[in-house]
């Protein structure tokens, strides 16, 4: 009886560290499925912007682009291109043209469009706002060539084609006073 | 995706665990009922936790898989000690682990809609002072501390549960202000405005409150602890947390000058000896008793953990080093590290802001809890009497505790990977 005893209080111990062991190698195994998962994932919106905006915006034959001219490392936005389209919509879910990976990005957070030639900015009743130059974006404006757009951690910068001269001609609400 | 594989895997282990643990107690003992029953407590359990697991597939619900093993594990190692330390517990316990699995697949049904909260933060907040000052008023005092309501068939203990609603409001309202931080220019305060020192006064006079009137050290730290945590995680600004930690040091050192309760536990701490047959006996037996365990421990149902008064809530911690030893206090420290970690990353991959600030100050909670009582019963810092999450008797706290693990499975559920 002592020695069935004895094995069982033993193992009984054993047993704490059989258990840590086990969940240690699945906590691994799971890390490692996360990179992988996260590498294909960033893949994937790389392939979108490079297969379906870059080249237009390269060739330097549409009206402009948006570029992303920062944001955190681990989207692996920076630097992309994406092509002014007809309407570009901007937030998290994967109905929008341009997929933002951020936190403080709505699901629907702001749509860039064309009208008389013109490109306008809306914020879609966004959770967190979208930032014009810095200031929130109260109502539906007129972008410029050169104009800083900031949704979250990522800033845009909109560039637009032989537009630069009406640049200053714009009125526009909450514009900077000069 | 919907699989919950390895969830089962582990909570067979956990089985094994409990049944060798249960097979031990019958042995000892095997005229009497009690082994009997430890035995079919591990069943019970086991059966109860596949349940879960078999329902939540059946949902198509994606909930994080290691949370509900390690919390089985825990529960199912505070069950076993109970029914060895005194076997009148262990049956209760076993019930309230029952009654807290129930309130586990609960909140992830009716709380899933946590989010809606949000709009009554202030009805949580003032639900939760409310919570607070009953036991003030109405409670009854056990080992010092009078945060107990006397209910007839059981004792219950408000404070438990106000911890779970201080993190769904101090989650819905940093989200708020910490919107105000970030909407003007990103300005570095060196001293935040009027409007930012509110909540941290608030904050600190709701602990000194809990303090003096209800003579409850622990609870204090744990409320004023998870507040720091959630504002430096909401803010990422150290400043508040150095702040706040001054800030509570001062009230600290003030109710050791004036509480009297605080002035012995402190003065205990820093010499059990002076007064060994009296107010020191129970850390210098709890000292004793992990001594004793070694490295190998005594062997389960073979140590003398009974010398410890409330050997049975604040101080598991000493019988199961007895018992199992070095090894075996550090497995279970091991097992909270574990069910933090994941907390964590429950947090990190977190939807949104919201229920990552939730996810975080639920985690730190659990930690918090942690490391208070083991610093207690070791007395590397002075005794607080909170129970040890999952395995301390204690039928509040053994709810509140799966109600907060089934928090994190609803934040959990809505991430995209884990």
């Amino acid at each position: 009886m002592d020695i069935i005893l004895f094995v069982l209080r033993t193992s009984f111990t054993v047993l704490i560290y059989v258990f840590i062991c086990i969940v240690l190698t699945y906590l691994i195994k799971d890390l490692h499925n996360t990179a992988k998962h996260q590498k294909t994932a960033h893949a994937f919106t790389l392939d979108d912007g490079e297969q379906i905006y870059l080249p237009a915006a390269t060739e330097r034959n549409g009206p402009g682009l948006l570029r992303v001219e920062s944001a955190p490392q681990e989207y692996a936005l920076e630097g992309l291109e994406f092509a002014l389209d007809r309407e570009l919509k901007l937030g998290r879910g994967p109905q929008n043209e341009i997929i933002l990976p951020d936190r403080f990005a709505s699901n629907n957070h702001a749509r860039l469009y064309n009208r008389d030639g013109q490109y306008w900015l809306e914020d879609l009743g966004s959770k967190n706002g979208t930032y014009l130059n810095g200031k929130p974006l109260a109502e539906t404006t007129v972008l410029a060539n050169g104009d800083q757009i900031r949704i979250g951690e990522i800033i845009f910068k909109f560039v637009r084609w032989g537009y630069e001269v009406e640049s200053d001609h714009r009125v526009r609400p909450g514009a900077p006073e000069e | 995706m919907y699989r919950r594989g390895k969830e089962r895997i582990l909570l067979a282990m956990v089985f094994l665990y409990t049944l060798t643990g249960g097979s031990i107690l019958y042995l000892k003992e095997p005229t009497g009922t009690d082994g009997k029953w430890a035995i079919a407590a591990a069943l019970l359990m086991f059966t109860g936790f596949m349940l879960l697991s078999v329902l939540w597939q059946w949902r198509r619900v994606n909930f994080d898989q290691y949370i509900v093993p390690l919390i089985s594990f825990l529960a199912g190692t505070g069950v076993v000690f109970l029914f060895r330390l005194n076997p009148g517990y262990g049956y209760r316990q076993l019930s309230w682990v029952v009654i807290g699995l129930a309130a586990l697949y609960l909140t992830t049904t009716l709380l899933r809609r946590y989010r809606e909260l949000a709009d009554y933060k202030y009805l949580v907040a003032l639900a939760g002072i409310l919570a607070l000052l009953l036991p003030i008023f109405f409670g009854i005092e056990q080992g010092g501390a009078k945060s107990w309501l006397d209910l007839g068939l059981f004792h219950f203990q408000p404070s438990e549960f106000v911890k779970l609603l201080l993190v769904f409001f101090l989650g819905s309202y940093l989200m708020e202000s910490r919107m105000l931080l970030q909407g003007g220019e990103q300005r570095v305060y060196i001293l935040p405005g009027v409007q930012q020192w509110g909540p941290l006064v608030g904050m600190w006079l709701t602990a000194l409150l809990v303090l003096v009137f209800q003579k409850d050290l622990g609870t204090a730290l744990i409320y004023f602890g998870t507040f720091l945590a959630m504002v430096y995680i909401a803010t990422a600004r150290w400043m508040y947390s150095l702040l706040g930690a001054l800030m509570f040091l001062a009230g600290a050192a003030a109710a050791y000058l004036l509480v009297d309760h605080v002035h012995t536990r402190v003065a205990i701490w820093l010499n059990p000896w002076a007064t060994a047959q009296e107010s020191g006996y129970q850390i210098i037996q709890s000292l004793y008793a992990i001594k004793n365990g070694g490295i190998l421990g005594a062997g389960l149902g073979a140590g003398y953990p009974g010398f410890i008064p409330a050997v049975h809530t604040d101080f598991i911690f000493s019988a199961i080093c007895e018992e199992t030893g070095l090894l075996g206090g550090v497995g279970i420290l091991i097992l909270y590290m574990l069910l933090i970690y994941r907390g964590f990353k429950i947090a990190l991959a977190a939807r949104d802001e919201y229920a990552g600030l939730m996810a975080a100050g639920f985690t730190a909670i659990l930690g918090l809890q942690v490391l208070i009582i083991i610093a207690g019963v070791t007395k590397l810092l002075p005794m607080t009497g909170i129970t040890l999450p999952f395995i301390s008797y204690g039928g509040s706290s053994m709810v509140a505790n799966f109600i907060l693990a089934g928090m994190l499975l609803n934040i959990s559920g809505e991430a995209d990977s884990l």
